[in-house]
């Protein structure tokens, strides 16, 4: 429907007289206040905002530029460390050929090594008699050092000349 | 259709595509060249609808800044003035929300017949009545007869501005145009032919 459709009735003589009502003019000030509501609204102002498709197509055009410079990166200078990877994953055959008795006794130490799982009771538990562990282990400490005193003790009359 | 009447209703074209996009950027400057080109119709339209001065400003204004920042978000769908007349109705009947107006004015309110005056000759009087006849309206159909008989609007744009679907623009067009008629006797057809 336009605004010249026929089929939109239309009274013209009300039209004509609305037409013809006083309507007042702004008052002086209007357009300066607007101008300077508009400049503090300016800088908020954002132009248009690209449509879903024009900003999945640059984020593609990114991803794929980026892509493209990491694949060049890699053909030409190749992937870090590759090649030290052959050394650290196996041993050459003139290595284990010239220390191969010294691996195989230390393989042989290794696949025997056993033991008995302890846990170090926490320093501030108290044991059966009612000693700390730290006043425990203080007391081990002094007996170790007298067994040393002794022993010292012990070994000087051997090292005196004769 | 007159040619008066033709003649506004088609020869209001759109500010140029360029003033529209620098606005649309920002450019406050070319956003006054796209508000002082529709002015005098808001204006009207403004002023029906707050009947006064004042207030009239008061909604422009608002009007005005909330148009410049959501003009990047218009997308032509309908036309520029369509989507600001949309704009300054909505703020006018925020001002009159404001001002406790909207449920005081009702068409039961509407002033009774009077008799149509003698020889058509005081067209200040006429005036006067048709504004007070008018004022007397609810928002809504004083907006659908100022648009569409005023300013030479169809329905659809009409009923754009207004929210509405055309058919509900019909009937407030009936409803209001028999009140005014009601108001003023016959003698609104002789301040428009005098």
């Amino acid at each position: 429907m336009s605004k010249t459709d026929p089929a939109v009735y239309r009274d013209l003589a009300l039209g004509a007289a609305l037409r013809r009502l006083e309507v007042p003019d702004h008052a002086p000030s209007f357009f300066d206040h607007l101008e300077r509501r508009l400049r503090a609204e300016a800088p908020q102002a954002r132009p248009p905002r690209a449509s879903r498709s024009r900003r999945r197509l640059r984020w593609g055009l990114r991803v794929a530029v980026a892509a493209a410079v990491v694949a060049i990166g890699v053909a030409v200078f190749g992937l870090p460390g590759a090649e030290r990877t052959p050394s650290i994953a196996g041993m050459s055959a003139s290595f284990v050929g010239a220390n191969g008795e010294i691996l195989a006794v230390s393989w042989g130490m290794a696949s025997h090594l056993s033991g008995s799982k302890t846990k170090k009771p926490r320093s501030g538990a108290r044991l059966a008699d009612g000693r700390s562990m730290r006043h425990r282990t203080r007391a081990l400490r002094a007996v170790r050092r007298r067994r040393m005193c002794s022993q010292r003790f012990v070994m000087a009359p051997t090292s005196e000349p004769s | 259709m007159s040619a008066v009447a033709r003649m506004r209703a088609d020869t209001i074209p759109d500010v140029e595509t360029a003033v529209l996009d620098r606005a649309r950027r920002g450019d406050h400057d070319a956003f006054a060249i796209v508000v002082r080109h529709y002015d005098p119709q808001l204006r009207a339209l403004a002023y029906r609808l707050l009947g006064s001065r004042d207030r009239m400003d008061d909604a422009l204004q608002e009007a005005y800044v909330k148009a410049f920042k959501a003009l990047p978000r218009f997308r032509g769908q309908s036309q520029l003035g369509t989507w600001l007349h949309r704009i300054v109705f909505n703020a006018c009947l925020d001002e009159l929300e404001r001002l406790r107006r909207v449920d005081a004015v009702t068409l039961e309110d509407a002033p009774e017949p009077v008799a149509p005056w003698p020889d058509h000759a005081d067209l200040l009087a006429g005036r006067e009545l048709l504004e007070e006849a008018l004022a007397a309206l609810a928002p809504h159909d004083q907006a659908a007869v100022v648009l569409v008989d005023g300013q030479g609007f169809d329905y659809a744009a009409a009923a754009e501005v207004l929210g509405v679907p055309a058919g509900t623009v019909a009937s407030r067009l009936n409803r209001a145009r028999a009140a005014l008629r009601r108001a003023l006797g016959e003698s609104v057809k002789g301040v428009a032919q005098s």
